[in-house]
């Protein structure tokens, strides 16, 4: 089943959460909406659920297989919806909770009570709780708890799972062993999913393609490593990581750095941000193209080490290497070094484009 | 491993004196204003023995009081149940305008005398009243009748269930029911099966409470009742015609009703108040 967006506005007072959001979901496809807090990715997401409605009279659609749903309510839909507390029924046990969706029908599409159990019993084995069936959401970890919710929003086949910043609760450690969980379970189930999330990592990792979404708009659509190596803008590239940002200029195509060559170089005002492991500290003190810094800190303690610097116009740069690299070059704090960028994103100024 | 006192126990600790004193001050205050009335209804009925105490109830407009009472209270408790749902779940589940405003309303019986209440009333529904003169001409009575009571029962006591159910509601917000709701459930089924098992306890605290009052309820129902013996009086209006009347075995045998009846609800209040305090640990964070 795809899923279409075309065009959604959506205001609460005067603020602006979608500002002309189009997007499609490919059948079977696992998409994530990442975003900064306000970017307008939850609103999407309700809006796709049916929980919330796009502005009356902006022409918005959603479309299920081609089809738009706008005159169906979430109940019509058969969307399976995650949220991020979970909203599990406390008055009820894990199983009865399971068994919400399909207790509820009319009674002539109403599965048969012995059907209902088969498919709890099903779930419960599908998320790894067969044991816990009788205890109430009270009595069962965050991880748990998710894992219900998921099974419950599963248990009415829905058409598309929508998942509302999931593990957004739950301690990091958790968190990992869910996703890798999710990817796993989608990919044996295969339905249309779309995860919204502020966590880039998270994104990165679980899902087929990302869409970065800003301020009400999308910035980019792409896969995990297009987002992360062809970021569209500043925007994405700053939000999927961290990175340096270097004012400069680009001239012949080639970008130039004012912390290297001074002010006042010729050519086009120009952005340069390199990532934390894109900038290299040359182990033979000064080195053509190189920005002098001093070393401030250093972050030994991690998969990579983490060094801070600071350069003479009094500007911090985040530099990573691997240990090896690191003991090669026996940094200390104080220690007057050189680092030059390996490779740089160049976004031009605004205005002067 | 004995378990930690809280570290402010000990710079909290008073001396015995002082503990012996506070506590012995609110023990002979308690007994003097609570414990000693209480054993009075009691030693007042049973004056005469078992038999006189019997004998009060069956007097025909005692038992006409008792029924008058319990009528009253088997309307006001489930209309209340059935406003203050209404009212709490408007107020706990959306936004609307005005919504401060009708919090201030469902508060005014208790912030009005229940004999102003009352007196509302008589200026509405007598003789005098507004619509004194459309109810004579269809042959209706509300003030000094069955109607009257039942209307100021319903008047004095509303607030209770709905106080008791807003907090809840507030709390528990409304991503259950949004829940529910993406699982195909109907408007009705979402009620019944997520939203009213959530607040069952705050609301049969409230029915309780809501009871005791409805059937002790004296100043309002004493304006609008006019005292009609074997008609139109109360439980709380037959203690005091018969206490006025100096038949105090009578009266005290009565009140003795009232008195059980006020021990019952404050046993069940506590059972309850244990009971949603469980329930709201047993969440314990989300």
């Amino acid at each position: 089943m795809s899923i279409e967006v075309r065009n959604i506005y959506k205001t609460f007072g005067n603020f602006h959460a979608l500002r002309g959001v189009s997007l499609k979901v490919n059948d079977g496809e696992l998409l994530a909406l990442l975003g900064p807090s306000g970017s307008g990715k939850t609103t999407l997401l309700r809006i796709i659920a049916g929980l919330d409605e796009p502005d009356p009279g902006s022409g918005g659609e959603v479309l299920f297989h081609g089809e738009s749903v706008g005159g169906s309510r979430v109940g019509q839909r058969r969307v399976g919806f995650v949220f991020q507390h979970y909203a599990l029924f406390r008055n009820m046990s894990v199983a009865e909770n399971i068994a919400f969706g399909l207790k509820v029908r009319p009674r002539k599409v109403r599965p048969s009570k012995e059907q209902i159990r088969q498919k709890v019993q099903e779930l419960l084995r599908l998320i790894q709780l067969e044991t816990l069936e009788h205890r109430y959401p009270s009595q069962l970890s965050g991880g748990q708890r998710q894992r219900v919710a998921l099974a419950r929003a599963l248990a009415i086949e829905p058409r598309v799972l929508l998942l509302d910043e999931p593990f957004g609760a739950l301690d990091a450690k958790v968190r990992q062993g869910l996703r890798r969980w999710l990817r796993r379970l989608h990919d044996e189930i295969h339905v249309t999913s779309v995860l919204v999330t502020h966590d880039q990592e998270e994104a990165l990792e679980v899902a087929d393609r990302v869409v970065v979404m800003n301020d009400g708009r999308i910035e980019q659509i792409g896969t995990p490593d297009e987002v992360f190596h062809q970021p569209a803008s500043e925007f994405v590239m700053e939000f999927l990581g961290n990175v340096n940002l270097f004012h400069g200029r680009v001239e012949a195509g080639q970008p130039v750095f004012e912390a290297v060559n001074g002010k006042g170089v010729p050519g086009k005002p120009a952005r340069l941000l390199v990532r934390p492991f894109d900038l290299e500290i040359h182990a033979g003190g000064e080195a053509p193209g190189a920005v002098r810094a001093r070393v401030k800190r250093i972050q030994s303690a991690g998969a990579q080490v983490k060094v801070e610097l600071e350069n003479g116009l009094r500007e911090t740069l985040q530099v990573e290497m691997p240990h090896a690299r690191y003991r090669e070059l026996g940094l200390q704090v104080e220690q007057e070094v050189f680092c030059s960028p390996r490779e740089a994103r160049v976004f031009t100024e605004p205005g002067d484009s | 491993m004995s378990a930690k006192p809280a570290p402010s126990t000990f710079a909290c600790r008073e001396p015995a004196w002082v503990k012996t004193l506070l506590i012995g001050a609110a023990i002979a205050f308690l007994s003097l204003f609570l414990l000693l009335p209480l054993a009075t209804v009691f030693t007042e009925a049973l004056r005469k023995g078992l038999g006189a105490y019997f004998a009060s109830f069956r007097d025909p407009d005692a038992r006409s009081a008792i029924t008058l009472t319990l009528l009253a209270a088997g309307i006001a408790v489930p209309a209340n149940v059935v406003f203050g749902l209404a009212a709490s779940w408007a107020i706990g589940k959306f936004d609307f305008k005005g919504k401060s405003l009708l919090i201030s309303l469902i508060d005014i019986p208790f912030a009005v005398s229940p004999v102003i209440s009352g007196l509302i009333y008589v200026l509405l529904f007598g003789l005098q009243g507004w619509f004194g003169a459309w109810l004579i001409r269809h042959n209706l009575q509300v003030i000094f009748a069955v109607p009257g009571i039942v209307l100021a029962t319903i008047f004095v006591t509303f607030p209770f269930v709905a106080r008791e159910i807003i907090p809840l509601m507030q709390e528990q917000e409304s991503s259950e029911e949004q829940a529910a709701i993406s699982l195909g459930a109907s408007g009705w089924q979402t009620f019944r099966r997520v939203t009213l098992p959530n607040v069952q306890w705050a609301l049969l605290y409230g029915v309780i409470l809501c009871n005791a009052r409805a059937m002790g309820e004296f100043g309002a129902v004493s304006v609008v009742s006019g005292h009609i013996r074997g008609k139109t009086n109360t439980m709380p209006l037959h203690v005091e015609i018969l206490y006025n009347e100096y038949n105090f075995v009578a009266a005290f045998a009565v009140a003795s009703l009232l008195a059980l009846l006020a021990l019952g609800t404050l046993g069940i209040q506590t059972i309850l108040a244990w009971k949603i305090r469980q329930t709201e640990s047993s969440e314990g964070i989300v």
